[in-house]
């Protein structure tokens, strides 16, 4: 505003410390909001250690080309190939949620005080330290004191502030909110954002999820980590056509059992965006995969033996593989013939259907002989031997303990309604000191939070306000 | 050329003409024809997105023609409505940054190359979370434009210029509301997004590259609320976040995908 001048009792008052201070000052959570929105970005454009490699990350480190690659010392010592466990990052976390806790504070005293109109010239003068520099403008009146109090009055209750008188000030003046009760959601927006990193926290802590599993019905799974149950898979029906839209008619399910020490405990039904919980752990379908049994014979109609390349297993007349992801390649080896079968599952078509590659490696050269592109179990004839290739649907379920994520979910829903409610019915706050003048009978001090957003208002108030003590009536 | 393509082009040629009339500016009847022309503007691209998601069967985020769609729909609805609602600022809006914006968007619709893949029909609570984030990443473009509009207004004011511009006053309070709104959507979108993948696979990062993006232009939305407080320069500070985070969100969104692509090879 055009007239500035210093704010009398600007000074923070003890027990607040320096540290508090700190947290409180603006620039600080900007800076803590601009390095973590910096995180994310750096986190999409280095690429990130995933979870089904964080049991051997150098491996998964040595095989990333590039720059950006694992080759690149300087972004390991920065931990920047796993930015969401590095120390600092989580130093992060905590000063944000420190400067979070402080100003959910702030502002939850800043509502109390607007909504109940209490206010003392230092708390006036909290106020305004927190918005560093207020909005404030001085107002001649050609009117006594009283005078301009009540014509100050008329245009406040026009506008529907609520009007407190304080003593002190430079002088005695007037404490004016409007939709006061507005105030409790900036609060309350800092508060679920803590409340949401909370959350995030105990996730982290607490939480954890089991590998993916792909069960042929009847197989078990022990959960593990610490816990007594185990998950049989009872029944499984997949998805008829297209599985990704969700509809009832079109979701696959699997009809699972909870057990411990083979007792049946709870018997529960998951599919795609329906976990099943039981004890705070939480079983659920993310997808849906191929599974492919391989059996055949030689001319003479003997059983032919197979070795799975990616597994310690002996020779067997028949076995099974389950594919990870699309893309997924399996070698099969046919021990006696000096044969491999290659086994790729291929992206869904147009029906959404996948399907699988089977290729014939052959000879010192490893020529490559495509045998067939199945959507259905068939026989293949590979020379003289007849393999076949049976497929089947699989759900792929996992176990996990999210113990904060609830949390997270509210805070974020609620930090949204309290962000929404800002927008939609925004506070506000002034005061105004009436004193005698010396060029003028009385000068009227107004006074509110500062920031480029609240210009606007302000200037519009204050152009009410002079037209009022302008007016002659 | 596809129908939704020729409804991309005349949305992209009204909006050149709006942005024109808005460059101009002169006498009382321009600023109502700029008007009229980003309502035009709208009604075509309300007409591509429908179709695009007619040609697909359903309307999905993972087809970035349809994401630049809705992305050129919310900065022209954005704009229209919040300028209309606006006190002070009625028919100006953004200003022709945000013409300029959303015109190169609704050329995106004809430049971007249909899905090489089968698409899947996401969910209805996914694609719920989806058009919030591309109403949030679109009000945000409109903040970032008013932003670049109070950039060049100061630059103008420097040179003694700037008369026909409104005041900065106003400016900021169009940015204080827009960036407000776009923070409201893009939180809901991403909750929704969040709650959808904690549903689906347990974890709250749903794998979308896209919405890690969103999720960092929506932290610079909320600090831009933020410095709008600071007293000295918040509003260079807070316009400054606004359009940082508006070129972090509209880019994250159409390729961000290609961006984490290009990285990794």
């Amino acid at each position: 505003m055009s007239e500035q001048s210093s704010i009398p009792g600007n000074s923070r008052p003890e027990p607040l410390s320096l540290v508090w201070r700190f947290f409180a000052a603006p620039p600080t959570l900007l800076v803590l909001a601009a390095i973590l929105a910096a995180v994310l970005i750096v986190s999409q454009v280095v690429p990130q250690i995933p979870p089904e490699a964080a049991d051997d990350p150098r491996a998964w480190l040595a095989g990333q080309p590039g720059v950006l690659g694992g080759s690149n010392g300087f972004l390991q010592a920065l931990g920047l190939f796993d930015l969401y466990h590095a120390p600092w990052f989580r130093l992060l976390l905590v000063l944000i949620g420190l400067t979070l806790f402080v100003w959910a504070i702030e502002a939850a005293e800043i509502a109390w005080r607007a909504s109940r109109g209490r206010w003392t010239p230092a708390q006036l003068g909290d106020v305004t330290l927190w918005s560093r520099q207020p909005l404030q403008v001085r107002l001649p009146s050609p009117l006594a004191p009283d005078d301009t109090r009540d014509r100050l009055d008329e245009v406040l209750a026009g506008d529907r502030y609520r009007r407190t008188e304080v003593d002190g000030l430079p002088a005695p003046g007037v404490v004016a909110s409007r939709r006061a009760a507005a105030w409790w959601a900036q609060a309350l927006t800092f508060a679920a954002l803590l409340l949401a990193l909370l959350g995030l926290a105990a996730l982290a802590i607490w939480g954890w999820e089991g590998k993916d599993w792909r069960p042929a019905v009847g197989e078990h799974w022990v959960v593990g980590h610490g816990t007594p149950y185990s998950i049989r898979l009872d029944a499984f029906s997949p998805a008829m056509g297209n599985s990704s839209g969700g509809s009832a008619a079109g979701r696959s399910e699997s009809q699972v059992s909870w057990l411990e020490a083979d007792r049946p405990l709870h018997q529960a039904t998951v599919s795609a965006g329906r976990p099943a919980t039981w004890h705070g752990l939480t079983l659920r379908q993310v997808g849906t995969t191929q599974a492919v049994t391989i059996r055949g014979s030689n001319q003479a109609g003997r059983p032919l033996l197979f070795q799975s390349a990616d597994e310690v297993a002996s020779p067997a007349e028949e076995i099974t593989i389950a594919f990870e992801a699309d893309g997924a390649q399996h070698l099969v080896l046919l021990p006696n013939e000096d044969r491999f079968l290659l086994f790729s599952l291929e992206q869904e078509d147009m029906e959404g259907q996948p399907s699988v590659r089977v290729v014939l490696l052959s000879g010192a050269g490893g020529e490559r002989q495509t045998l067939g592109v199945l959507q259905a179990s068939d026989a293949l004839r590979v020379d003289n031997l007849t393999v076949n290739v049976s497929l089947a649907v699989r759900p792929v379920l996992r176990v996990d303990h999210r113990p904060g994520m609830a949390v997270v979910v509210g805070g974020l829903a609620l930090a949204v309604l309290a962000l929404a409610i800002g927008w939609l019915a925004p506070p506000r706050l002034v005061w105004l000191a009436i004193a005698p003048g010396i060029e003028c009978p009385t000068l009227v001090h107004v006074l509110s939070v500062g920031g480029a957003g609240q210009v606007f208002w302000f200037s519009g108030l204050v152009a009410r306000l002079r037209e009022a003590l302008a007016n002659d009536r | 050329m596809t129908a939704e393509g020729w409804a991309a082009v005349i949305a992209a040629m009204l909006l050149a003409a709006a942005f024109v009339g808005g460059s101009l500016a002169k006498g009382r009847r321009w600023p109502w024809l700029v008007l009229g022309l980003r309502a035009g503007a709208a009604a075509a691209l309300v007409l591509a997105v429908v179709w695009l998601a007619m040609a697909q069967g359903f309307w999905s985020a993972a087809d970035g023609r349809q994401v630049a769609a809705g992305l050129a729909l919310s900065v022209v609805v954005v704009n229209l409505l919040l300028g209309v609602w606006h006190p002070s600022m009625r028919t100006g809006g953004a200003g022709p940054a945000a013409d300029a914006l959303a015109a190169g968007l609704a050329l995106c619709i004809v430049l971007l190359p249909a899905p090489d893949a089968t698409l899947q029909r996401p969910a209805i609570l996914s694609q719920v979370g989806w058009i919030l984030t591309l109403l949030g990443a679109g009000t945000l473009g409109v903040a970032g434009s008013t932003a670049l509009t109070l950039g060049v207004r100061a630059a103008l004011v420097s040179r003694g210029r700037g008369a026909l511009w409104p005041p900065r006053a106003n400016l900021h309070d169009f940015l204080y509301r827009a960036t407000a709104l776009a923070c409201v959507a893009l939180g809901a979108g991403l909750t929704i997004a969040v709650w959808w993948a904690w549903r689906t696979s347990g974890s709250p990062d749903g794998g979308d590259p896209r919405q890690v993006w969103a999720a960092a232009a929506t932290v610079l939305a909320v600090a831009s609320l933020w410095a709008a407080r600071l007293g000295r320069q918040s509003g260079r500070w807070s316009a400054a976040l606004a359009g940082v985070a508006a070129v972090l969100a509209l880019t994250g969104l159409l390729a961000g995908v290609d961006v984490q692509q290009a990285m990794t090879f």
